[in-house]
């Protein structure tokens, strides 16, 4: 077990509304890299928010076996005014990792590392990218919460470096990754956190799964090329 | 409209936009070239040969996207000959995955130095460096919004107790019962504004710092209190600078009791916080409140012996004044500092229930609102 919500209640607010999201549902988020999956992405993001404590649940108890991170892909944690610099001493302090460590990882990994003392707002958006992955790579989480494109179609050989560090961390930990990019989720994901019904559920079928959110994994598809066409974005 | 862009416009727009870029000092900051760019434009740099001024600025965005997408095929020119599709077919040479084991192999320790400090952190004292490091990171974020930024976060709170000092200075004599009038002035001012900026700052439920609640670390609870955090360390050390800036100027003979002093300071501060809470928690019940509490504020620093002392006033209003704590407190705050007054006034009791019962009510209320159901962003 890595993750136990017992018996959860969560309803968030929307445009004023009140609208439900789980309801008394119960499940064990077993350790290895799991899709998530819901009907639609507010389901997906609500179970995220939850998952980092940004959000707690009305009814019902949180259990995480380790450390979990922050929703890597999103922009939130970090504010650009600041140097990468003062990023990565931030970060260090709140996530316990040697900060002189993260900025030696930094300078051999990122591609302009002259860059890190100067203001994040002042960096290359593809840079900025980078440096928010790589920031993720730096403390040894337990559990990975991850909502982006893991593979930049811009940026393949930083992709690359970054998916074969990101395998190594893995290795034995729960990996929640959005069900963004079908095909890496299929070369990368062991199953599925599925929400459905005010429910949520563990599948071993992440094809089955990915039909939910009306995605169809790459491995099931007749004419890849002619869907690579059509939304290269969405797809990859 | 694109089409109308002449190609010597554009070439003599580019050729000015190079002669920025090649000015500016930081080599990756092109914005400060782009924005003088577009300052030449409104200053009719290039009225001479293109009368209509939307042409010509529409010309120099084009120049400047040209130039950014140069930037970031240059971040990337190594990247075109790899065919990405194929890294992620597991039948390729290339397929991604493949390469772990290698990198694995080549590199053992590469994350060998981040594992987690496996030292034994009370949660207590793990929360309050969370805290501070809000505090920092805060700090940091107002301090770079300009040039002068760390100047200003310390200019910003002298000034502001200046402007309400100035108030006293004008309507009172040069002592107000054997107390010197910029002294008196200074304690009111800086218990007010501890108490009025820290209130304001946990009731917007943490600003700038609202994001930061991604990290699974950090709670509302850090956040208003980094925030509020701000404003006491700006105006603990503009208040005890100024203080010590009189001392010198042998306009008072300085603390006589320092120690207490602070904690009433401090206690301003609590009450301060807790003021926020409750407001919050009540601007989020009804919105519409949020007008009364500006007032409520309003009426509090009035009632709160900035100007005065209830000395000065009529028994039935000064009576009717010291139900306030916060008035209580300055009166505190300003016989711990002069030996030449003393106030018969306050009542520890009095402000010691006040403060459990704020804290208290606020701790309700936090609780309450973490259960509430929050606004999500899909």
């Amino acid at each position: 077990m890595s993750v136990y919500l017992k018996n959860i209640s969560l309803s968030i607010r929307r445009l004023g509304k009140k609208q439900p999201i789980l309801s008394s549902t119960t499940i064990d988020i077993p350790r290895k890299s799991l899709a998530l999956i819901g009907e639609s992405r507010l389901e997906v993001v609500t179970i995220l928010d939850m998952l980092c404590r940004r959000i707690l649940p009305q009814k019902g108890k949180i259990y995480f076996n380790g450390s979990v991170s922050w929703p890597i892909g999103r922009t939130g944690p970090f504010s650009i005014t600041v140097t990468g610099v003062q990023t990565i001493t931030y970060f260090a302090t709140l996530y316990k990792f040697d900060r002189n460590y993260g900025l030696q990882f930094m300078v051999s990994e990122f591609s302009n590392p002259e860059l890190l003392s100067q203001p994040i707002l002042k960096w290359p958006p593809i840079l900025q990218t980078q440096f928010m992955l790589l920031l993720a790579l730096i403390p040894n989480f337990d559990i990975y919460l991850i909502d982006t494109n893991l593979f930049k179609t811009d940026q393949v050989e930083f992709s690359k470096r970054f998916l074969e560090l990101f395998n190594i961390r893995r290795q034995g930990k729960t990996c929640l990754i959005t069900a963004r990019q079908t095909k890496l989720i299929d070369a990368l994901c062991k199953g599925a956190i599925v929400i459905k019904d005010k429910k949520i559920f563990f599948t071993n079928n992440i094809n089955e799964a990915l039909k939910i959110s009306n995605k169809v994994s790459f491995s099931n598809s007749n004419d890849q090329k002619e869907e690579i066409e059509i939304d290269d974005n969405i797809i990859f | 409209m694109a089409n109308q862009i002449s190609s010597d416009l554009r070439d003599k727009i580019s050729k000015q936009l190079s002669i920025h870029l090649s000015n500016i000092k930081d080599g990756y900051d092109h914005n400060d070239a782009y924005t003088t760019l577009r300052e030449d434009i409104s200053n009719g740099i290039f009225d001479t040969f293109e009368t209509n001024l939307y042409i010509v600025r529409l010309a120099a965005e084009y120049s400047i996207k040209d130039i950014e997408i140069g930037r970031n095929n240059k971040l990337s020119k190594s990247e075109v000959a790899i065919d990405p599709w194929s890294m992620l077919d597991p039948t390729s040479k290339q397929y991604l995955l493949n390469s772990t084991k290698d990198t694995i192999e080549n590199c053992p320790n590469i994350f060998h130095l981040s594992d987690r400090i496996h030292l034994r952190v009370s949660p207590i004292f793990s929360r309050l460096l969370g805290i501070l490091c809000l505090w920092f990171y805060e700090l940091n974020h107002d301090a770079s919004q300009d040039r002068i930024g760390f100047i200003w976060l310390f200019i910003d709170p002298l000034i502001q107790i200046m402007v309400i000092c100035s108030v006293p200075l004008l309507i009172q004599p040069e002592f107000v019962y054997d107390m010197a009038i910029l002294p008196f002035s200074i304690i009111g001012a800086i218990f007010w504004l501890v108490f009025r900026t820290s209130a304001i700052n946990v009731m917007t439920g943490g600003g700038s710092l609202k994001p930061q609640l991604e990290h699974p670390h950090i709670r509302k609870f850090d956040i208003m209190v980094a925030k509020a955090f701000y404003s006491f360390v700006n105006y603990f050390f503009a208040g005890v600078i100024l203080l010590f800036v009189t001392v010198f100027f042998h306009l008072t003979d300085g603390p006589q009791n320092f120690l207490i002093l602070i904690t009433c300071f401090t206690i301003s501060w609590i009450i301060g916080i807790c003021f926020g809470i409750i407001a919050n928690s009540l601007i989020n019940l009804y919105p519409a409140i949020r007008r009364l509490i500006a007032y409520s504020l309003r009426f509090i620093g009035l009632a709160s012996g900035l100007f005065y002392i209830p000395e000065q006033l009529p028994q039935r209003i000064s009576e009717f004044l010291l139900y306030n704590p916060l008035l209580q407190l300055v009166q505190a705050g300003r016989s711990y500092w002069f030996y030449e007054y003393s106030s018969m006034d306050v009542n520890f009791t009095y402000i010691f229930y006040w403060f459990i019962s704020l804290i208290f009510l606020a701790l309700i209320c936090l609780i309450i609102d973490e259960k509430k159901p929050s606004e999500v962003r899909a």
